[in-house]
C-alpha cells in the first residue's frame, strides 16, 4: 500500500496551459510576503494574489494573467487565473471568477528564475501538477557595442504575440503628452522620479543643469536657439562638484554661434 | 541465546534493505521530468509541439527576414507589385524589408517557399500566412505583413512588422509575431568627438561628447520604401510613390517633412557633429579620451591629398575608377544605391559623396547640408570631411537633398 501510495504521488502531470505562457515577458504583482519554493500554508482560506505574468495580446497591448490562490484551510485551496489589461491591479479581481480555475488543491508551491515561473500543486486524489511559464529572453544583453541596433537594444529581435484579446480602456491617455517631463532631475542632481521618457510618442528633450543627466520632456524643442535651452555638450563637461554655479560655468552646455547661454537656476537657456 | 537473537534481525534488515533498493529503482524510474527536458521528448499536446517548432524557426526567419539579400536568387525575383529589382540597387536594400518577406512567401523567390525545421526525428515545414488585409497602394492581395506603429506605450517597440506563422505538419494552429527592423540602424560608441573643421591648427574647435547617452544612427539614408510606410500610417495614399523602381531610392522631401517623418518614429533628423562623429575616424579607437580630437578628411584617409579627391583636385583629367566611386561617388561615376563600401569604422555610409544631405546644426544653424554629392566634379573643395553648406528647403530649390534620422534611446 505504502509503495503504491509512493508510487502515485510521484507522477507528475503537466496542465494544459495556454501557448502564450512560453512568451511571457516579465512576472509581475508578486506578492510581498510569499516566497518561491515554499508550499503556501497562511492565511488558511483566503484568496491571496501570487503574481502576475505580463505578455502582448493580439493588438498589441500588453496585459497580464493574474495568478491568485486560495490557501486550503477547512476547504481544499483553489488556483485561479484571470486575464486583465495590464494597467489594472490583480487585487480589483481577487474575489471575481477566474478565466480558469483548478480546485481540490491540497499544497501549492511556485519557482521562478530568469528564465521560467513553474507552479506546482498536488491535488487532495494525491496526485501533482505542474504549470510552467517560460519567459522570453533578450537576445542579446543591454550593453551596448559596435554596430548593436535600436531595436535590439530595446527589445528581442521577435516579439510574440498571445492569440488572446483582452478589452481595456480604450480612453486612457496612453503616451505623455509633449513637453510634460518624463524624467525629473532637481537642481541637486538628485533623480525625483525613474525615466518613463519611452512613454513619449515623439521622443524627448533633455534641458541641461549640468548634472550627468538633466531633466527629460516629451516631445521636440530644438535646442541652442533663441529662447530655447542651451544644448547639452557631454559628460566631461559636467559639474563634478557639490558647489555648482552656472552663472559661473556654463561649459556643459552650448548655444548657437551669436547667442549667449543664461541661466534660469541652474538650468541653462540660450539668449 | 545471542546466537539466535542474531539469527533473527539479519533477514529483517536483508529485507528492510531489499525494499528500499526497489523503492529506490522504482522511484528513480518513476522521475521522467527531468529527462523529458533534457532529452526534449517530444510532447504529446499539439499545442506544445506547435510551440516548440515555432521557437525553433526563429533563427532561420529571422535569416530570411534581415538576411534577404542571401535569399536572393541570382536570376531574379517573380513580384512585380513587390520589387522591380535595378542592377544599381545593392543587394542589402532587401535586408529586414517588408517587401522581400512578401515576395518570398507569395512565390516570387522559390516555387514552394518553407522553412524546414528537424525537430524529434521529424522535418517540419513553417510557413507564412496571408492573414493580414491588402494594401491596396502596393497590390490587391493578401499581406504575408502588417505594418505596425505603436499606439500606446504599453511596449517599447516604436514600429516593426507584424507576422503570423503556421506549422504544415501541425494545421489549425498559428502564431503571430513582430519582426524587428535591427537592419536600419547603428550605434555610435561613446567617447569625445570633434564637429567641423577648425580654422587654425592649434585650435581644437568644438568638441563634444557622448558619455551616458546611447544614440543610434540610420545606415543609409531614408528610401521611398520607408516613407512610403510613413504615407500609408498617415493616411496619405495618393503621397505613396507607385514606381517600384524608385522604392531603394533616396526620399525626397521638403525639411519640414524630413523632421516629420523622422519624430513620427521618436527619431530627429540628422545632426551635423553627429554626422561628423560617425564619418570621422578616430585616431586611436581604444581611447574614448584622447588628448587631441583629430578631424581627418577623409573616412577612410586622414590625408586628402593622398586620395582620388586630391589627386582630382590637381589633375583635371583625373580618370574615376571603380574603387573611387565606391568610396564615394562624385560625378562621373555610375549612380548605385545601397552600395556597402563607403561604411565608415562604426557602420555609417555615404559620409562623402553620393547624394546631398539634409541635416541639423545647432552650433552653426546656417551650415545644414553636406553638399559633397554625385552632382559635383571630383575636384570640389566640397568633398572633405567637416565642409558644410546651407540648404533653405524651398519649393522651387531643385536641389535632391536626401536625409536620415538618428535615435537617443533611454530605457
Amino acid at each position: 500500500m505504502m509503495i503504491l501510495f509512493l508510487l502515485t504521488s510521484f507522477f507528475v502531470f503537466g496542465e494544459v496551459q495556454d501557448p502564450h505562457w512560453d512568451h511571457i515577458q516579465e512576472v509581475s504583482d508578486r506578492h510581498e510576503f510569499l516566497k518561491s519554493n515554499e508550499s503556501i500554508t497562511q492565511p488558511q482560506d483566503t484568496w491571496q494574489t501570487l503574481f502576475s505574468l505580463v505578455y502582448v495580446d493580439q493588438n498589441v497591448q500588453k496585459v497580464k494573467d493574474c495568478i491568485f490562490f486560495k490557501v486550503p484551510g477547512k476547504d481544499p485551496g483553489t488556483l485561479k487565473i484571470k486575464s486583465i489589461p495590464y494597467d489594472q491591479l490583480c487585487d480589483t479581481y481577487l474575489l471575481n471568477h477566474g478565466d480558469k480555475e483548478f480546485k481540490g488543491i491540497k499544497t501549492l508551491q511556485f519557482s521562478t528564475s530568469d528564465e521560467e515561473v513553474i507552479i506546482s500543486y498536488s491535488t487532495m486524489d494525491f496526485k501533482s501538477k505542474n504549470l510552467t511559464a517560460l519567459l522570453q529572453k533578450k537576445d542579446s544583453p543591454i550593453v551596448t557595442t559596435m554596430h548593436l541596433s535600436s531595436a535590439e537594444y530595446r527589445h528581442p529581435k521577435v516579439l510574440f504575440l498571445a492569440s488572446k484579446l483582452i478589452q481595456g480602456d480604450s480612453s486612457k491617455q496612453s503616451f505623455k503628452k509633449d513637453h510634460e517631463i518624463c524624467h525629473n532631475i532637481d537642481e541637486d542632481c538628485r533623480e525625483i522620479s525613474p525615466s518613463d521618457c519611452s512613454d513619449c510618442e515623439r521622443g524627448w528633450y533633455e534641458v541641461p543643469n549640468g548634472c550627468p543627466k538633466g531633466p527629460k520632456y516629451c516631445g521636440i524643442q530644438n535646442c541652442g536657439r533663441q529662447n530655447a535651452p542651451a544644448c547639452r555638450r557631454g559628460l566631461k563637461w559636467q559639474r563634478k562638484e557639490g558647489v555648482f554655479d552656472c552663472q559661473l560655468d556654463s561649459s556643459f552646455a552650448y548655444c548657437s554661434k551669436g547667442l549667449s547661454i543664461q541661466c534660469e537656476g541652474r538650468k541653462a537657456f540660450c539668449r | 541465546m545471542k546466537r539466535h537473537s542474531d539469527n533473527s534481525i539479519i533477514p529483517k534488515i536483508i529485507l528492510i534493505l531489499c525494499s528500499l533498493s526497489i523503492l529506490s529503482i522504482i522511484l528513480l524510474f518513476l522521475r521522467p521530468q527531468e529527462n523529458v527536458r533534457t532529452k526534449k521528448k517530444r510532447p504529446k499536446s499539439n499545442e506544445k509541439l506547435f510551440s516548440q517548432v515555432i521557437k525553433a524557426s526563429i533563427p532561420s526567419i529571422l535569416k530570411l527576414w534581415e538576411e534577404g539579400d542571401r535569399s536572393f536568387p541570382e536570376k531574379g525575383v517573380q513580384c512585380h507589385d513587390e520589387i522591380d529589382h535595378q542592377k544599381e540597387v545593392g543587394l542589402s536594400y532587401y535586408q529586414c524589408n517588408p517587401h522581400f518577406w512578401q515576395c518570398y512567401w507569395q512565390s516570387g523567390t522559390t516555387q514552394f517557399p518553407a522553412l524546414e525545421i528537424d525537430l524529434y526525428g521529424q522535418t517540419f515545414h513553417v510557413v507564412a500566412r496571408p492573414s493580414f488585409n491588402a494594401i491596396a497602394e502596393y497590390s490587391p492581395s493578401s499581406r504575408f505583413y502588417d505594418l505596425f506603429k505603436r499606439a500606446s506605450s504599453d511596449t517599447d517597440l516604436n514600429y516593426g512588422y507584424i507576422v503570423e506563422l503556421a506549422v504544415k505538419e501541425i494545421p489549425g494552429l498559428f502564431q503571430r509575431m513582430i519582426l524587428t527592423d535591427t537592419c536600419r540602424d547603428t550605434y555610435l560608441p561613446q567617447r569625445i568627438y570633434g564637429y567641423g573643421r577648425p580654422k587654425e591648427r592649434q585650435d581644437e574647435g568644438f568638441i563634444w561628447d557622448n558619455f551616458g547617452r546611447d544614440l543610434f544612427i540610420d545606415k543609409f539614408y531614408v528610401t521611398n520604401r520607408q516613407l512610403n510606410e510613413w504615407r500609408i500610417f498617415k493616411g496619405e495614399s495618393s503621397k505613396v510613390e507607385p514606381d517600384r523602381k524608385k522604392w531603394p531610392l533616396p526620399a525626397l522631401i521638403s525639411k519640414k517633412e524630413q523632421i516629420e517623418y523622422c519624430s513620427f518614429y521618436g527619431k530627429r533628423l540628422l545632426e551635423a557633429k553627429i554626422f561628423d562623429a560617425a564619418a570621422m575616424s578616430p585616431t586611436d579607437i581604444k581611447n574614448p579620451t584622447p588628448d587631441n580630437i583629430d578631424r581627418p578628411d577623409t573616412p577612410w584617409q586622414r590625408d586628402l591629398s593622398k586620395t582620388f579627391l586630391g589627386v582630382a583636385r590637381i589633375n583635371p583629367d583625373y580618370q574615376l575608377t571603380p574603387l573611387d566611386c565606391e568610396l564615394a561617388q562624385v560625378k562621373g561615376c555610375e549612380i548605385k544605391y545601397f552600395s556597402t563600401d563607403s561604411v565608415t569604422w562604426m557602420g555609417f555610409h555615404y559620409p562623402l559623396g553620393f547624394y546631398p544631405e539634409s541635416l541639423e546644426n545647432f552650433i552653426e544653424p546656417s551650415k545644414n547640408l553636406k553638399l559633397s554629392s554625385h552632382l559635383l566634379d571630383p575636384s570640389s573643395p566640397w568633398h572633405q570631411l567637416g565642409k558644410l553648406s546651407e540648404w533653405k528647403s524651398t519649393e522651387r530649390d531643385p536641389l535632391p537633398v536626401a536625409f536620415r534620422c538618428y535615435e537617443e534611446v533611454t530605457l
